[in-house]
């Protein structure tokens, strides 16, 4: 196992693409996950009160661990105190919060002064790179859940498929089929016609309509392995099915998965951008990537950071996954691995 | 001990629009032959002529479209889902490709325990007792203790082949079937492993039933030989008189093809590849035979017995 990891880290330090492929990854998940610490009105550490309003000494961690009292806490403008030199704090690094609106900010450009917007604001000057931090948490959680739903459908459906073969092959083949049919984005809309979108439906229904691909990849390989040798040996000596699917078959049918759940990642964050982008994504206050742009549609001409900075962030991500997803393939199988 | 009687197994080839089938392939036609207890009985024939079909009809991935075999008291018509798992504890099987048949992803402790998870508890054998049992196998196939912790993929395929003969060993059964065994592996370990086999054989007082292309190593494994043909058995025969005196002449062909020193340096004559054809009444040799006559194309030649050949043949060859 160690000599594994070591040859797979071997040839990942040799790939360039892979390597910045990882890089993207960790750095969009890692801002996906610290979001609400990186990007937010309240100050991380207030150091001198002199506003005569009472605080605590850190208002972001006071508001995490009492998430009731974060209305109370976000009426107080930290940011105004802070430059009339009432208080002085330590702000995160995107000092705004994603639901934050004042139309005196319309369309702000980007500005690096103190307490400007970095990437600029939306057209109800709300700041571009608070919403895009917190809606790299939406679109990665839309992106893992999804798709790990689609990967458990997938799973199910198709090993069943491949290993009992006959009728049930027949049948489950033939229902997946149909469900391929479906043109997806009409499906999901129609599906978000009926039901309330919120950020669980959408992961529901991505994940419903995502899994045909897993589960035609998941009975091509039990096909194969049903009839191995060391399958045959094991049924020989008598061992059950679900043992036999347990321990001997998807064991070895995982790779192939593993790299297409890479891919489908991929597919999954720009479904959701997609969908927002139509407006029936993650509902309204909730930052999107999908939502930012949408919102530049209306002014292209004006405010170029509304489709610069989402569509980047958006390419990248989809870009890494895809490049991720093409290391994985090459480092799970022996062959390429050897070669390399 | 074990006993395959008017075994017959058909393949259907292709499928009319309505599922009717439209074409067979006799895989296995009136099969009928037994092996003794502590012999080794081989079973030589080209591809296709239904040797592997025989062997996984017996451990139950087939149902004979006809006739039965028994294995002691158990017998295939009657047996039930206990009675397979009883046949599985008194037979197990080692398969011809290392390569394939340990699952690369189990260590080799996990391959050698599965048995005894499977019938550990219908053994009465206690967990306690599996360490000891793997030890004891091990060292009986002359593989080292640390080989335990290790994957498929670390080892040789001589190595392989014994590890999965240890599998094999592991409920220690009476019977052993062995899907040519050696033919993927060097010449050089080829012996090593015969001589393993033979080792085990009267070490646990085994039964082989061997099946083989090669008959070389199964003259020095077997005592008794089965020759079939496009499913059919041609003849059955002790190792020695078959080798002195084959009487079927497909038999004489197949000793003909044989490389020996005799024959070093020239090439024996190729025989043009024959489709291995349907032939309905007669017997399926027709095409190939040196000896055919025109009753051989009619009917299927019954069995005749002489001395300790049973051999299948209108024309036979003469006795020596």
């Amino acid at each position: 196992m160690r000599n594994f990891v070591r040859k797979v880290f071997k040839l990942y330090s040799n790939d360039k693409a892979a390597f910045s492929a990882i890089v993207i990854v960790l750095l969009f998940a890692f801002i996906a996950a610290a979001a609400p610490i990186l990007a937010s009105k309240l100050p991380w550490l207030v150091i001198s009160n002199n506003s005569g309003i009472e605080m605590p000494t850190s208002p972001l961690l006071h508001a995490i661990i009492h998430p009731r009292k974060r209305i109370i806490l976000e009426r107080t403008d930290y940011r105004k105190l802070a430059s009339e030199e009432k208080i002085s704090a330590i702000f995160p690094p995107v000092p705004f919060s994603p639901y934050e609106t004042n139309l005196d900010n319309f369309l702000d450009a980007p500005s690096f002064s103190r307490f400007g917007h970095p990437l600029g604001s939306d057209s109800l000057g709300r700041d571009v790179a608070a919403r895009l931090m917190h809606g790299a948490t939406n679109s990665m959680l839309v992106g893992l859940i999804a798709v790990g739903l689609a990967f458990i459908i997938g799973v199910l459906i198709g090993a069943m498929a491949g290993y009992f073969g006959g009728w049930t092959d027949l049948a489950l083949s033939r229902f997946i089929e149909i469900v391929i049919c479906f043109p997806t984005l009409i499906l999901i809309m129609a599906v978000l016609a009926l039901i309330k979108p919120s950020l669980v439906t959408i992961m529901v229904v991505i994940g419903l309509t995502g899994w045909t691909g897993i589960a035609r990849v998941m009975r091509g390989e039990f096909l194969k392995r049903r009839g191995g040798d060391f399958v045959l040996a094991a049924r020989l000596t008598g061992a059950s099915h679900v043992r036999l699917i347990l321990k001997h078959i998807l064991p070895n049918s995982l790779a192939p998965l593993i790299v297409m759940a890479a891919f489908d990642i991929a597919g999954a964050v720009l479904l959701e951008s997609s969908l927002s982008f139509l407006g029936i994504g993650v509902p309204a206050p909730e930052p999107s990537w999908g939502d930012i742009l949408k919102n530049s549609q209306e002014y292209p001409d004006i405010a170029w950071w509304l489709v610069v900075f989402p569509g980047t962030c958006i390419f990248l991500v989809v870009v890494a996954f895809n490049f991720l997803g093409d290391w994985l393939r090459k480092a799970l199988n022996p062959r390429e691995r050897a070669a390399s | 001990m074990v006993r395959f009687s008017r075994i017959s197994k058909r393949f259907v080839l292709q499928k009319s629009f309505t599922g009717k089938p439209l074409k067979y392939v006799h895989a296995l036609n009136n099969v009928s032959f037994e092996a003794y207890r502590g012999q080794s009985t081989g079973i030589v024939g080209e591809s296709g002529s239904g040797k592997s079909t025989l062997i996984r009809l017996f451990m139950g991935l087939y149902q004979p479209d006809s006739g039965f075999f028994s294995m002691d008291e158990l017998i295939s018509t009657y047996m039930q889902k206990a009675d397979w798992n009883k046949l599985r504890r008194r037979a197990a099987m080692v398969f011809q490709d290392p390569w394939g048949s340990l699952n690369p992803r189990l260590r080799i402790q996990d391959i050698l325990t599965e048995p005894l998870a499977i019938h550990g508890s219908a053994l009465q054998i206690p967990k306690s007792e599996w360490a000891n049992i793997l030890y004891k196998t091990l060292d009986s196939v002359g593989l080292p203790q640390s080989c335990l912790t290790k994957y498929p993929h670390e080892f040789s395929g001589g190595q392989r082949q014994r590890i999965g003969i240890a599998r094999a060993l592991i409920l220690k059964p009476s019977l052993i079937l062995l899907d040519e065994p050696v033919s993927a592996l060097d010449v050089s370990i080829q012996a090593q492993i015969l001589n393993l086999l033979s080792d085990l054989r009267s070490e646990f007082n085994l039964t082989y039933l061997f099946i083989a292309h090669d008959l070389g190593v199964v003259r020095y494994l077997c005592d008794r030989i089965v020759v079939m043909y496009a499913g059919r058995v041609m003849e059955v025969s002790d190792s020695e008189s078959l080798f002195e005196n084959p009487r079927h002449p497909y038999t004489k062909t197949l000793l003909n093809a044989m490389p020996s020193i005799e024959k070093l340096g020239q090439i024996p004559e190729a025989e043009p590849e024959v489709e291995i054809v349907e032939n309905q009444g007669g017997c399926p040799f027709v095409h190939r035979c040196s000896r055919v006559m025109e009753i051989c194309h009619k009917t299927m030649p019954q069995a005749s017995t002489l001395g300790t050949s049973t051999f299948y043949c209108h024309n036979p060859m003469p006795q020596i």
